[in-house]
């Protein structure tokens, strides 16, 4: 079974702060992560892997600087990585970031089976992995929490507007891994060291997906940014705790918390 | 007849792009129980004010859905509705439906088309814009118009909703958007708004190749605490094991986990693994219920992007009051009791 993985890079949000009353965005610390939900992705490719046997191939799009986020996927069982990198590539909007995803992967076929996140969690995008299910002709399957593998169907435990149902997809098929799934299994240090030292991440350019200049426009703009207002002061009750336990429910029914 | 003049008279040009324009605005609704969604009325009603704006109609579709849900759509804004059916569409399987409104959409050209941020939309929404080679604009807070570019404004949230960001594509049609539930305001039925209710029956739709199983009754693995929305938190002013079984209760009713304080963790109440605070765990839930916690600053450097945090204490000067959208001076176990048994006596 050969399973592709795509994984984002992205700022660590943890090294961000954002002030609401300067309108301003403050990075404190620039880390690079591997995007949460992609970590799942991988993770549960690597449970496939484990229990079937799988080849593992990571993916992703990004600047140079995501080969050590491809090397850490390599470090936690991965069995090579493409790295998708090109100048002409900069300032992307997400249909067409879908798009080159998808020539490469396309690329890499066979496959049987692709992971995505659900959702970046600095765009907070959430359309990536369906946009690719639709490029590549895929049943897609989304905010999945465990996959397992069935004779030749993949069995899915997945959300439905936040309840946990089942579904069951034959492959080829797409599955967005939800970032609440199980988090990832940490490195092994020799794996650390192999990765860096022997494992190779390949470089794909532009030219290489033959992708033109005008599939490579961007179309979206951002006309700004809003921010929301500080927090207000809250209010404090007292009372019998009756009383009170209402109030919380009030509250909680206000903000569409239950 | 020849009506070269007419056509110079009006600007050939203008006749031209007429007639492949993308008009009108759609609302791709849901139906639960009785009749539409609140979050799709509420896209209706949106839906109905940008349509003003640009002179264009709203357009209502709804997948195997009663009559009744269409006239609702009508009175909430709709000019039309689609009720698509066939075979593939009785239940949610997402090629079929994929498929259905593809069809319906190269056939009727709209500029906008939008969809709750629910699992349907979730699913749907980035296919369809796939197909388009269109944009899609997720989880919005809001939308508006652009009239000078004729194009939608879609705010959407970045890192998580800390800001919003203001997106325009201006050129590429239809544009897709999801809006985010419960954020936009409920709006006005009238029952006698006019417009037509229109079944649109296909009946040669791929099959999904994905089955939905129904629920699933198994245990899930628990989320680590960092990424768990609701947090009901426990410290040493819940008093006893009683207290914190109580929190517990309410954490699993809600959808959440339990979290404490160094000093539950002193009292054995809590794991390592659940302590939150500058030694332990940083979180961000939607919702933070911190019952008998004192504030110290160690433990609400973990919390500080806490959405939304209540807190319970007796002590009307507690250090935790000032941070709360809503602090209750009360007994910590007493208003726990009266949470788990109101809970249990709503219906879900
Ligand atoms: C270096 C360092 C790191 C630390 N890191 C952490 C950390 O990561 N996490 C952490 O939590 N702490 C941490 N601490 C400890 C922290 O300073 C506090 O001591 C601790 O958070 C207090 O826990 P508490 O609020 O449960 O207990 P207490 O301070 O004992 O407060 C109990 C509270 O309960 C209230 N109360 C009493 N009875 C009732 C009742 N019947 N109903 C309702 N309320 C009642 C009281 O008014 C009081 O406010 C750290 C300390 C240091 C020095
Ligand atoms: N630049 C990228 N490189 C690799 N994978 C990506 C990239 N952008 C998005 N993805 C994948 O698509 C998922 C959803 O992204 P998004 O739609 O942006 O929220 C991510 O979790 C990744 O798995």
């Amino acid at each position: 079974m050969r399973i592709v993985v795509a994984i984002k890079q992205i700022l660590d949000p943890e090294g961000i702060t954002v002030n609401r009353r300067r309108e301003r965005i403050f990075i404190n610390r620039e880390e690079r992560i591997i995007n949460p939900a992609d970590k799942c992705a991988l993770e549960a490719a690597l449970r496939l892997k484990d229990a079937h046997g799988a080849e593992v191939i990571a993916l992703s799009l990004g600047k140079p600087a995501a080969d050590d986020a491809l090397r850490e996927a390599l470090a936690m069982g991965a069995d090579s990585a493409v790295l998708i990198s090109d100048k002409a590539l900069a300032g992307m909007d997400a249909p067409t970031a879908a798009m080159v995803l998808a020539r490469a992967i396309e690329r890499l076929a066979p496959f049987d089976l692709v992971l995505a996140g659900q959702t970046a969690a600095d765009t907070g995008g959430d359309q990536t992995a369906g946009r690719l299910a639709e490029l590549l002709g895929l049943p897609q399957v989304l905010q999945a929490l465990e996959l397992s593998l069935d004779g030749g169907r993949l069995q899915v435990v997945r959300l439905w507007d936040g309840k946990p149902v089942r579904a069951a997809v034959s492959l080829p098929a797409l599955v967005a891994v939800s970032p609440l799934a199980p988090p990832a299994r940490y490195p092994h240090g020799a794996r650390i060291m192999n990765a860096y030292r022997q494992m190779q991440v390949s470089v794909w350019t532009a030219q290489d997906l033959g992708l033109t200049p005008e599939e490579l426009t961007p179309n979206i703009e951002s006309r700004g940014q809003v921010f929301p207002p500080e927090r207000e002061l809250g209010t404090v009750v007292e009372g019998p705790p009756a009383q009170m336990a209402g109030e919380i429910l009030s509250l909680l029914r206000m903000r569409r918390l239950i | 007849m020849d009506l070269d003049f007419l056509q110079s008279l009006m600007g050939g040009e203008e006749m031209a792009a007429a007639e492949t324009a993308y008009q009108d605005i759609w609302v791709v609704g849901e139906v639960s129980g009785e009749g539409l969604t609140p979050a799709t009325r509420a896209l209706l009603g949106k839906a109905r004010d940008m349509a003003n704006a640009l002179g264009v109609y709203v357009k209502g579709v709804l997948f195997s859905a009663p009559e009744s849900a269409g006239s609702e759509m009508i009175s909430y804004g709709a000019d039309t509705v689609y009720l698509l059916e066939g075979a593939g569409l009785e239940s949610f399987a997402v090629e079929p439906y994929a498929e259905a409104l593809a069809r319906q959409i190269e056939s009727g050209r709209p500029e906008i088309v939008l969809f709750n941020a629910t699992s349907l939309g979730g699913e749907l929404a980035p296919r369809l814009a796939a197909r388009f080679r269109a944009p899609l604009f997720t989880h919005c807070m809001d939308l508006g118009i652009d009239e000078a570019q004729r194009a939608l404004l879609a705010t959407v949230p970045r890192l998580g909703g800390e800001y919003y960001e203001i997106l325009i594509s201006p050129s590429l049609r239809p544009q897709f958007a999801t809006v985010e539930p419960g954020v936009l305001p409920a709006p006005f039925a009238d029952p006698y708004r006019f417009g037509s209710v229109e079944r649109v029956t296909f009946d040669d739709l791929p099959a999904g190749r994905v089955e939905m199983l129904g629920p699933y009754a198994g245990g899930l693995p628990e989320p680590p605490l960092s990424r768990s929305r609701v947090i009901v938190c426990v410290g040493r002013g819940v008093q006893d094991t009683e207290g914190v079984e109580l929190a517990r209760r309410l954490a699993a009713k809600l959808g959440g986990q339990l979290a404490g304080t160094r000093g539950a963790l002193d009292e054995g109440w809590i794991s390592e693994e659940q302590l939150v605070g500058m030694a332990g765990r940083t979180v961000r839930p939607a919702l933070y219920i911190a019952c008998g916690v004192a504030g110290a600053i160690q433990h609400m450097l973990g919390i500080a992007k806490t959405e939304c945090l209540i807190a319970i204490n007796t002590d009307p000067k507690a250090e935790i009051f000032p941070y709360a959208d809503l602090g209750v001076v009360a007994d910590a176990k007493a208003v726990l009791e009266e949470l788990n048994k109101k809970l249990d006596n709503t219906p879900a």
